[in-house]
């Protein structure tokens, strides 16, 4: 799975990242610490990082499969 | 107030390339037929940050979804709470100099009132909810800008009033 970052939480990932997702699916919140521990950077564990999931904002709660979109961003600082 | 409106009385877009002003409000004067007021919004890059030093440029990063979403839905929103004509909300995204017009709001309606505070709650909105990632750019190095409390507060103005009506 192809995971895009937004804002300042793309720099620790330094594009968008790669990790494998079971079929089964995993939480948003095990899927941060995945991330966390692939890139060795603990930023996508904040909470003002918001996670999306097929463009809707998601609760960390959310369970993410494998052909879902996920997208991890920063607060928006508007227009 | 217009509780639906039409297609053609909101546009909004979201530009890469330099705005032009001009283009755009001729564009709304004419759809916006038989209007008597036309109020005209331009942001525009400054020279300098906010800690008064020099600023080369400015990039919005955006969303190539949710960021267009978001736009047409505060377009939709002002044009629904104000008895305007129609509205034009254009913004850039992209790498921008000084000078440049980063978001340009257009409300034609029949009488001033609605046209001015039209125009500023969608500024209001924009500012705070529209999907942008800014930063800028100068001898400084870069650096992320966030909303301003000055900011949330505006917007929250009108959770509360019910303006325009």
């Amino acid at each position: 799975m192809k995971i895009a970052f937004y804002g300042q939480i793309e720099r620790p990932f330094g594009g968008p990242a790669e990790i494998s997702v079971p079929e089964k699916g995993v939480s948003v919140t095990t899927l941060r610490r995945l991330l966390a521990a692939r890139y060795e950077s603990e930023a996508i564990l904040e909470r003002t990082v918001r996670a999306a999931v097929n463009d809707e904002i998601v609760l960390d709660t959310h369970m993410v499969y494998p052909a879902d979109t996920v997208e991890f961003m920063s607060p928006v600082s508007g227009g | 107030m217009n509780d639906a409106p039409t297609e053609t009385m909101v546009r909004s877009e979201l530009a890469f390339t330099r705005i032009d002003s001009a283009a755009w409000l001729q564009e709304l004067r004419e759809r916006g037929g038989g209007h008597g007021a036309l109020v005209s919004f331009e942001g525009v890059v400054r020279p300098v940050t906010k800690q008064g030093e020099p600023l080369d440029r400015l990039i919005l990063d955006h969303h190539p979804r949710m960021t267009v979403s978001s736009l047409e839905r505060i377009a939709r929103d002002g044009a629904a709470r104000f008895d305007i004509c129609a509205l034009s909300v254009v913004h850039r995204a992209g790498a921008m100099a000084p000078g440049e017009i980063i978001v340009l709001v257009g409300v034609a309606s029949d009488h001033r009132r609605a046209a001015f505070q039209c125009a500023d709650y969608l500024m209001d909105r924009l500012k705070t909810e529209a999907v942008f990632w800014k930063r800028e750019q100068g001898p400084f190095g870069e650096r992320w800008i966030e909303p301003t409390q000055n900011d949330t507060e505006d917007r929250e103005r009108w959770n509360e009033e019910k303006a325009g009506h």
